[in-house]
């Protein structure tokens, strides 16, 4: 059995929820689901023998509501972490050029808790990491730019850039960390960006029990057709890598 | 013996014994008789020469919304944000240095005129003609250049239609244009980037009425669009890198400030809706001593900039009063641009001037004869 641990934020909701479904078609893995809202993970601390330790009373019983017990992360008993929604994996308004978008994902993703937690798991564990960056925002309605970038159409295929985008971050920011940054499914994308919209109709966030809200707007999150789908077309890969 | 005349009642602002040569420099206030109130959440949108940039990164630190209509990607440091030339102007136009080049840009965003299909190639990469070093490097392709003009053009229309007060700092009366297609480029060619070529490539030294005309006509059309839209014009103090016009530089520096600072004059006079803001005057008045420029007398030094932007805001306040207090409290919770501010903090050299804008006329200078 291949054991996932699944460390994620509000992100990690519809990963959850698809997986509560998807459990039959992949019997020889299991995951097991650490959450907490927006940078909560931002105090877990490591131990030298490879686990990671809630600093606050708070996260400790996110991590134990979340996994069904766990009040710690012990990555010696994983085979493989799954870092879900810790950065954002493109830039959030739309259209930009090449030069542009990966200048800026190289800027703000050393800055975010994706990579703080990606360093502090190697620090102390070879674990193989994955991550799965924030959904790309929802598509706006139609005929509306999005908040000052307008919505382009390239003409050629418009995966094409934000694929770049990607393998540029893993080259330049996690092949030497030995972890492995994941794109978004290509049947969820629409307009080059954007998350198609109906993967946003009923969209899930964390219930944590403490009626907290997020703090991301309504165009972040998504469905459990969305992890349904995310998880379908990775899951086996980065198990049996 | 003086009897009562129309001078006698004046203030003292109207003497320049009184106003300027009794007082300490510093203490020159009043320059400025705004037409409007600004309030810190209307949006301001900022377009000109380089000069121009000072304005909008002086509103958003003061709380006032600065309208950006074209978002850099987040993320971004401040050094990056420059160097991609986001949050210079309210869209990714480049330095418009001119009124007739603003005219263009109107008509593009507004469908009455399509963008030319020129475009520049060197060493493989793509350069946009209207804005040829608004990419650090160029595009890597034409449609990636073409895209990303046509977002600036959106952009820019987002700007001018939704705006509340549109600010526009005039900067040049010298123009290129491309002769027999009749339309203008920002600088030169062979400058930035592309190839001169005498023959396609025209100066132009625009005199008073082409410039007051294509002025007044890009603000009509602006206001065509935007009824409640106020402007505000300024003129850069900046004086020219280089001149074209077969004079001396500063002859001809003068010669351009003076005919740009009657136009805004003119436009202002004629047209309520329409303000102008002295800030060619303060930095160039010989009553400063030349005290705001840096040691090369033509950029503008940090404490001038501030000068003038504090200036700016006084004047508004000493005539519509200082804001309420709700709206004070409102300009310090309102952020319009906090998104942005999640970025690292910038890396600022300490001392640095206020040189630090985008100018892209100042390439001139490294395309001239070495001294």
């Amino acid at each position: 059995m291949k054991q996932v641990c699944v460390i994620g934020n509000s992100h990690s909701a519809c990963i959850k929820l698809a997986w509560d479904d998807l459990k039959p078609k992949f019997p020889t893995i299991n995951l097991t689901f650490f959450a907490d809202r927006a940078s909560g993970m931002k105090s877990l601390q490591p131990t030298p023998d490879g686990v990671l330790v809630p600093m606050s009373r708070r996260l400790s019983q996110a991590l134990m509501h979340t996994s069904g017990g766990e009040s710690v992360i012990d990555l010696r008993r994983y085979d493989l972490v799954l870092l879900v929604g810790l950065t954002s994996g493109y830039p959030k308004f739309g259209y930009y050029t090449h030069a542009a978008a990966s200048r800026a994902m190289l800027d703000h993703i050393p800055t975010t808790l994706a990579f703080e937690m990606v360093k502090k798991i190697r620090g102390v564990s070879d674990v193989p990491i994955f991550l799965a960056h924030q959904p790309l925002r929802k598509e706006a309605a139609e005929g509306r730019d999005d908040g000052g970038v307008p919505i382009i159409s390239l003409e050629r295929d418009g995966l094409v850039p934000y694929r770049r985008v990607i393998d540029m971050i893993n080259e330049k920011l996690f092949d030497g960390l030995r972890a492995r940054f994941l794109d978004q499914p290509a049947q969820t994308i629409t307009n080059c960006f954007y998350t198609k919209s109906e993967y946003g109709v009923g969209a899930v966030r964390l219930d944590l029990g403490d009626r907290g809200e997020d703090s991301d707007d309504d165009r972040a999150h998504m469905n459990t057709r969305f992890g349904d789908i995310y998880l379908s077309t990775h899951l086996r890969a980065i198990a049996y890598q | 013996m003086t009897t009562a005349n129309p001078y006698s009642s004046l203030p003292e602002s109207a003497f320049w014994k009184t106003a300027v040569a009794t007082r300490d420099s510093q203490d020159i206030s009043g320059l400025w008789d705004p037409k409007f109130q600004i309030l810190p959440p209307q949006k301001v949108a900022t377009f000109g020469s380089c000069f121009a940039q000072h304005i909008g990164r002086a509103l958003r630190a003061r709380g006032y919304n600065w309208f950006i209509a074209e978002r850099a990607p987040e993320g971004l440091t401040e050094e990056n944000l420059k160097l991609f030339n986001y949050d210079l102007f309210s869209a990714r136009t480049g330095n418009i240095y001119t009124a007739s080049l603003l005219k263009q840009w109107v008509e593009w965003a507004l469908g009455e005129k399509s963008p030319p299909d020129e475009y520049w190639v060197t060493d493989g990469r793509y350069y946009d003609p209207f804005r040829p070093v608004v990419e650090p490097n160029g595009f890597e392709s034409l449609e990636e250049m073409r895209a990303s003009r046509q977002g600036t053009i959106a952009a820019f229309r987002r700007a001018i239609t939704e705006t509340k007060y549109f600010v526009f700092t005039l900067g040049l009366t010298e123009s290129w244009f491309n002769k027999s297609k009749g339309y203008e480029y920002p600088m030169c060619p062979g400058t930035a980037a592309g190839t001169f070529d005498p023959v396609e490539h025209e100066f132009r030294n625009q005199q008073f009425e082409t410039i007051r005309v294509s002025l007044y006509d890009a603000l009509a059309k602006i206001r065509a669009v935007n009824k409640t839209v106020r402007v505000i014009l300024t003129v850069s103090p900046v004086p020219l890198t280089a001149t074209n016009s077969g004079r001396h530089v500063l002859t001809a520096t003068m010669e351009s400030k003076s005919i740009l600072r009657a136009v805004a004059g003119q436009v202002r006079s004629g047209n309520g809706w329409v303000d102008y803001f002295p800030s060619y005057e303060i930095i160039s008045s010989p009553v400063f001593g030349g005290k705001f420029f840096e040691a090369n007398l033509r950029s503008v030094a940090r404490e001038g900039v501030d000068f003038v932007m504090n200036s700016f805001f006084a004047d508004l306040d000493s005539k519509f009063g200082a804001a309420p207090a709700e709206a004070q409290a409102e300009r310090q919770s309102f952020n319009p641009l906090s998104f942005l501010r999640k970025r690292p903090a910038a890396v600022r050299p300490a001392g640095k001037t206020a040189e630090d804008v985008v100018c892209e006329e100042q390439l001139l200078e490294a395309f001239g004869k070495q001294q």
